[in-house]
């Protein structure tokens, strides 16, 4: 039985504030593109979190992932065993923007920071 | 300020000068009005030397007619 | 003239009495005065300038103005007096030049020169010159016109290259400086005398002639042309006035130029670097916008070692499934190969009949393969979902943007170094020309050039002005020589001295271009003698004059040297005043304020050898730089007479020392 995908997805509170305030920084032009950003922190991390408290509905999925290239990736990289591929990315998402945010702690991201060296 | 040598000079410059435009004025009234000139070269008023010129003039002219 | 004395009180620099004994002895003429720079030298010519004209001048020769003459540590103490007393001897006679300045009584503190009393006084032999036959008196030793070669500022020998350029206006001035040295302006007056002679006897003569009948045309024709002339006359006087106040303004503004140049400087480059400041700004915005473009798709190069690494797991998957989907189609074939052979007994390889034992063996070999063919598992759904997966994959392994943002962080950070040293730039400008006002400096700026424009329309007038008068002038003169052939009009008594006038006239005129062509010629050659004399270089041959009265130097081909050091420079004008001095001066004292500022130690010798022998007295004022006691002066010692020293007893208070005889 193939599970149902939701059309919005979010993050908790804590998450979007912190997203708002990096948008208001002028860190991002989008807050799509940290919360995607996110979702790259945590699968290169390796990271599977856990379930969003007290999620707040932020963007429509068309609007983060139109192309499917971000559920691809995590179904490449993460057994869902099941579940739903836009709620892993969700909880990916809400660890990610928590982990920017405190690894940049209100200085610009610098994205050669965070890209892995290549060998 | 000019010297017996500037003298030499400046007035030599007026005997030429006087050659060159073939002039009918006596070379001694030619010195004497230079001798005006020198004589007040530095006076910043420039009345006296017209006044002496004028003067030497006269003379010039009173001498012609008595001849 | 011989200078014996100069007392001074109160004279710039030097608080109270100040004294120096000049040099008597022909043999030692030369004295020497030390002082380090800003310590009083130039007070010192000042002091001698003051003494004898009643002036002191400062930087460009502007004038300096009373109030700021007086030791200013005296003005300090409530004491505004100020003395020179100069005692000089001419022709046998002994004089005392004394010159005095004290405050009006109800001005408490003086702020401009009308605030003084001046008073001199000047005794011949002990006894009083009558006030108003004191400056003629002082111009048959010194005349003011000529004081530039006796007191001789060494600063101002650049100058003297400015002769060099055709119309510059330092170089008309010089030129003027100088052929008042040669006596020129003697003929100049004398034809000036001549002119103003000629006109008004013609213009008596006009009004002789009106009263002989017949004479009309002439009478009308001269009149016309006098009225003419003095309309034109005044017209060049009017425009040489306001040539006189254009050049003055011009003057004035050139220092004001000259001080804020670098006000000026500050500004414009402070306008640049605002716009660099802009520029820059902008350009890091546009790069900032474009860098966040980027960040979009910056995700996929987090991942991408794991979805490299996914992606290769995948391929040989790929790969497995593929091997065994072949393995099984080829287990297949086989398969029916065998059972073809079986059913016909005819061996499917070599054709020949399958015997029991061959038959047996095949069945066998069959069953085998039937079992491996049911072991292989080929799962088509299992290749078509990998190949997905692997397009996926591809699709997220395309190049991302971390490069491009990495290379856009680069410039981003070098424009905010930039920015900043712009920004520190910028702060040190706006301190630079804090309380300035630079608009004016624009303004004058402007108002300047504007005035260049307004000085040669000028001079363009007075020269068409000149040219109409020149013209209208042949014509009287045409007059007059119609006239003199006239029985009736040649009786006139005014019309003689027309005759006499005019031929003055002409003859004064010539006699100046004669005089001028003359001097040169001998300025030339002095200068020239002076010159090898003091230069260094043995393959120079000589110099050359231009009607300037600048000197190009010759090589030993009697080539112009055009590339001159500033050392050359200072030879080349020493010898033009050496040459003037010959020329046209008599031999009176020179006065030189640091005339070796440029020159190497040869030069330094010729010089120090060769003026002594120029004139009756030399007196230096130099630094150590430019005179060393020990070595320089071993070379002329046998001729100096004294030495002295300025001392600094205070910023505002200086003092000269005797040190040697």
């Amino acid at each position: 039985m193939s599970v149902s995908e939701p059309t919005m997805i979010g993050l908790s509170e804590k998450a979007h504030a912190l997203l708002s305030q990096m948008k208001e920084d002028n860190f991002l032009a989008e807050m799509a593109d940290g919360y995607r950003l996110g979702i790259g922190l945590a699968l290169a991390q390796g990271i599977e979190p856990e379930d969003v408290p007290q999620r707040r509905t932020v963007f429509s999925v068309a609007t983060i992932d139109p192309d499917q290239e971000i559920a691809a990736a995590i179904r490449a990289l993460i057994d869902l065993k099941g579940g739903s591929v836009y709620r892993m990315a969700e909880r990916l998402a809400d660890w990610g923007v928590i982990e920017l945010a405190k690894r940049f702690d209100g200085s610009p991201i610098d994205v050669g920071a965070l890209v892995p060296k290549s060998d | 300020m000019t010297t017996d040598n500037d003298q030499d000079m400046a007035l030599a410059a007026l005997r030429a000068a006087s050659d060159d435009v073939e002039a009918t004025l006596p070379e001694s009234f030619i010195a004497a009005t230079y001798a005006i000139q020198r004589r007040h070269q530095f006076n910043q008023d420039q009345t006296a030397s017209l006044h002496d010129l004028e003067k030497l003039v006269e003379d010039h002219l009173g001498q012609g007619e008595a001849r | 003239m011989k200078l014996l004395k100069l007392t001074t009180f109160n004279f710039m620099p030097y608080k109270g009495t100040m004294s120096l004994s000049f040099p008597t002895s022909s043999e030692q003429n030369v004295m020497l005065v030390y002082g380090d720079n800003m310590r009083g030298k130039t007070s010192l010519l000042n002091a001698l300038r003051w003494a004898f004209y009643g002036k002191a001048l400062g930087r460009h020769s502007r004038e300096l103005p009373l109030q700021d003459l007086i030791n200013k540590e005296a003005t300090l103490e409530g004491d505004w007096s100020m003395e020179t007393c100069i005692t000089f001897e001419d022709s046998g006679h002994t004089y005392e030049y004394r010159r005095r300045a004290t405050k009006h009584a109800l001005v408490s503190k003086p702020s401009r020169p009308e605030d003084f009393e001046v008073s001199r006084g000047l005794l011949r032999d002990g006894i009083a010159i009558n006030g108003y036959m004191i400056d003629s008196e002082i111009s048959r030793f010194a005349p003011e016109q000529t004081s530039r070669f006796f007191l001789f500022d060494g600063e101002l020998l650049q100058e003297y290259e400015s002769l060099l350029i055709d119309g510059s206006e330092q170089g008309r001035k010089i030129k003027e400086a100088i052929e008042q040295a040669l006596g020129v302006p003697t003929l100049i007056r004398g034809r000036e005398d001549a002119q103003t002679l000629l006109k008004s006897a013609q213009k008596q003569q006009t009004r002789d002639l009106d009263k002989i009948s017949g004479m009309e045309r002439h009478v009308d024709r001269q009149r016309a042309l006098q009225s003419e002339i003095e309309t034109v006359e005044r017209d060049i006087e009017d425009q040489e006035t306001q040539l006189k106040t254009i050049r003055t303004d011009k003057t004035v503004l050139d220092d004001f130029i000259e001080a804020t140049e670098k006000i000026h400087a500050a500004k414009e480059r402070l306008t640049t670097n605002q716009e660099s400041l802009a520029t820059n700004a902008q350009t890091q915005k546009d790069l900032e916008i474009q860098r966040l473009g980027l960040m979009r798709d910056a995700w996929k190069d987090l991942i991408r070692p794991q979805i490299a690494l996914k992606r290769e797991h995948l391929t040989e998957e790929n790969n497995q499934l593929a091997e065994a989907m072949i393995r099984k189609a080829n287990i297949s074939g086989q398969i029916e190969q065998l059972k073809k052979s079986l059913s016909s007994a005819i061996c499917h390889a070599c054709g020949q009949t399958l015997h029991q034992s061959q038959r047996e063996l095949a069945g066998a070999e069959l069953g085998r393969l039937e079992a491996e063919y049911l072991g292989i598992a080929v799962d088509e759904n299992a290749r078509n979902r990998v190949s997905a997966e692997i397009r996926d994959l591809d699709r997220l392994l395309k190049p991302g943007p971390t490069a491009q943002i990495k290379f856009l962080d680069k410039e981003l950070s070098k424009l905010k170094v930039e920015q900043t040293k712009l920004d520190n730039e910028i702060e040190r400008l706006h301190d630079q020309i804090k309380g300035q006002d630079t608009a004016e400096i624009a303004r004058k700026r402007t108002l300047r050039d504007g005035l260049i424009k307004i000085e040669g329309a000028t001079e363009q007038s007075i020269r068409a002005s000149r040219a109409k008068l020149d013209k209208n002038n042949k014509e009287l003169q045409m007059i007059a020589k119609a006239l003199e052939g006239i029985p009736t009009a040649r009786a006139a008594k005014s019309t003689q001295i027309v005759k006499i006038a005019g031929e003055l006239e002409r003859i004064y005129g010539r006699s100046i271009d004669r005089l001028r062509d003359d001097l040169k010629t001998r300025v030339e050659q002095f200068a020239s003698d002076a010159f090898k004399a003091l230069t260094t270089q043995s393959k120079y041959s000589g110099l050359k004059i231009n009607n300037n009265y600048g000197l190009a130097i010759l090589d030993e081909r009697g080539h112009e040297v055009t590339i001159r050091s500033a050392g050359a420079e200072q030879i080349v004008a020493l010898s033009l005043i050496d040459g003037l001095a010959r020329a046209g001066r008599s031999a009176g004292p020179v006065v030189m304020d640091t005339p070796f500022g440029r020159l190497d130690p040869g030069h330094r010798a010729n010089i120090l050898k060769y003026l002594p022998t120029t004139t009756n007295q030399l007196i230096l004022f130099v630094h150590e730089g430019e005179v060393a006691r020990g070595h320089d002066l071993a070379q002329i010692s046998s001729r100096i007479d004294s030495v002295y020293e300025i001392k600094e007893v205070s910023t505002r208070h200086s003092k000269i020392e005797k040190v040697t005889t």
